[in-house]
């Protein structure tokens, strides 16, 4: 495990940020960190790169206890973006990688300094002042200087922050990209549909406490929320198919024109099909639900948000 | 150390820091060149000796306040989470900088001065210069701790900068007329040592003597002790946004 939670808890005055919080982060793994906001994403990253000190329970990062012995080394190999791109905006980009080099304690890094900037696409940026770029410029920035001494892992908070679509596309392709660099990804996010192209696996927080955590497919089979389908058939023949499907013990609901919404016990969209077809009726289209994990997200946090008030 | 040269080089402040000093060294040696030097080094102490000092205090608020102006702590501490080595990396890089330039400065600009003083047959005196030199050393590194310490203090670029100047120009001087206490404020300790290496009439450094070198150099050591003291606690209590 790369990183690890065991029973973190941390207040702020009278509000618990953090409550009794554990997970880890595999090795190899884009882990997603999901939470609405003020949830405790940021400030659970915080604690675990030393920013903030945990009131209780204790958290790791390369197996080495936060701000303990062999910490300062730890955190050479972790590449962090914390709540935006932290750059000295009078700098140019290239003054801040080597700024964030020799505080790493780099030496001759230039071909890296190169080779990053033309990974996110700002090597005719190079030297231009930091204070002038646009915030998606400024978010691939900021990741190529978490990027820089090829970290074992890298933290990014909430990245896609303030980011176009386009940005939002560049932003998540690089993020995918970094564990073919062999790097291990926690990435802290609200935006599900992110989460759920970027990552393999996903930790749900709600009031400073995880709800969940697992591989999105086995959260998503898990909650059944997953085994969501729309089905578009002929309107002629849309009560049929609902009667159908609802023979088969689904949840069957109209979605539109000639579409249904169907969830339950389902295997594959095969399955639909099949049933369907056995009928004469014949699927126009057949989509699997995307919103699946956005539905686990709202359950698991609209569930225990009452049970962790006050 | 040398990620915070590196920032030196990249920044504008100290560079501008830098040329302000310039430009008012060149004026003065411009009014020298035209009226003369005035008593003894009265111009330089003007035009070379006081930007120093003013640019001491900007710089030594500059090199924590650029961390918290463009929020940057977090990404420094997470390259290396040792606060307490960067805190003596920036006060060293602060001082080493603040002497350099102010032994720098000061050695560049004295052939200029003598030679504008020359053309109204008068010349800088080599060991009043020597001293001043000397004095400047010391004061304008104290005036880099108060202002680092009090950016630290503050946690800000803009707090540091404002309580520094208040500090050092209307705080301490009011603290140095209070009966009884006022002999002990960092500003009439700091006079007393100048005074000990300038002698006690010379000029900005007029005083006569208020405590021994010993007393004075003991006063101003608690009185930056307690200010990088303050500045160090807050520096390692707060969590960094």
């Amino acid at each position: 495990m790369l990183a690890t939670f065991e029973g973190v808890g941390k207040r702020f005055g009278k509000t618990v940020a953090l409550r009794d919080l554990s997970f880890a982060v595999p090795e190899g793994s884009v882990c997603g960190l999901l939470g609405p906001n003020g949830s405790g994403k940021t400030t659970a990253i915080r604690v675990l790169l030393g920013l903030t000190g945990a009131d209780s329970g204790s958290s790791s990062l390369l197996g080495v206890p936060t701000g303990g012995r062999g910490f300062a080394t730890a955190i050479r190999q972790t590449g962090a973006l914390v709540e935006g791109p932290s750059l000295y905006s009078r700098a140019s980009a290239v003054q801040n990688l080597r700024i964030q080099a020799a505080a790493l304690g780099l030496k001759r890094v230039r071909p890296e300094i190169d080779s990053l900037l033309s990974l996110v696409g700002l090597t005719e940026r190079a030297n231009s002042r930091v204070g002038g770029f646009s915030m998606g410029m400024k978010q691939r920035l900021g990741l190529a200087v978490a990027l820089l001494g090829r970290p074992k892992l890298v933290i990014l908070d909430e990245p896609t922050n303030g980011l176009d679509p386009a940005g939002i596309v560049e932003m998540r392709n690089l993020i995918a990209s970094l564990p073919g660099r062999g790097a291990t990804v926690l990435v802290s996010s609200h935006l599900l549909s992110e989460v759920e192209l970027m990552c393999d696996r996903v930790t749900i927080i709600n009031r400073g406490q995880m709800v969940a955590d697992g591989s999105i497919a086995g959260l998503l089979a898990r909650s059944g929320a997953g085994s969501s389908y729309v089905v578009e058939v002929a309107e002629g023949e849309l009560s049929l198919a609902a009667a159908s499907l609802s023979g088969l013990g689904l949840t069957v609901e109209p979605a539109g024109r000639g579409t249904l919404s169907v969830s339950g016990p389902i295997s594959d969209g095969s399955q639909l099909s099949c049933v369907l077809a056995g009928e004469g009726i014949f699927v126009s289209a057949l989509a699997r639900d995307r919103p699946g994990l956005e539905r686990v997200f709202l359950n698991l946090t609209e569930g225990s948000g009452g049970q962790g008030a006050g | 150390m040398r990620a915070e040269l590196l920032k030196v080089r990249s920044m504008p402040t100290p560079f501008w820091c830098l040329a302000a000093v310039i430009v008012c060294a060149l004026l003065g040696f411009a009014a020298t060149w035209q009226w003369g030097p005035g008593q003894g080094i009265e111009a330089i102490e003007i035009a070379v000796g006081f930007p120093l000092a003013i640019a001491s205090i900007v710089f030594g608020v500059w090199i924590f306040g650029v961390e918290y102006g463009q929020n940057t702590l977090r990404r420094t501490l997470t390259a290396d989470p040792r606060r307490l080595r960067l805190f003596f990396a920036k006060f060293a890089v602060g001082l080493i900088l603040v002497m350099l330039t102010t032994a720098v400065i000061h050695l560049i600009a004295f052939p200029f001065y003598d030679i504008a003083a020359d053309r109204h047959g008068e010349t800088v005196p080599v060991a009043g210069y020597r001293d001043l030199i000397l004095a400047s050393l010391l004061s304008n590194a104290v005036y880099m701790v108060v202002g680092a310490s009090l950016a630290l203090v503050t946690a800000s670029m803009a707090g540091g900068m404002t309580v520094a100047l208040v500090f050092i120009f209307i705080i301490d001087s009011v603290l140095s007329v209070l009966p009884d206490v006022g002999d002990y404020s960092l500003g009439i300790a700091l006079a007393d040592l100048v005074a000990g290496i300038r002698g006690p009439l010379g000029g900005f450094g007029e005083s006569d003597f208020v405590h021994t070198t010993a007393q004075a150099a003991a006063i101003l050591a608690v009185w930056l002790l307690a200010l990088a003291g303050l500045g160090w606690v807050r520096f390692w209590r707060s969590d960094v946004k």
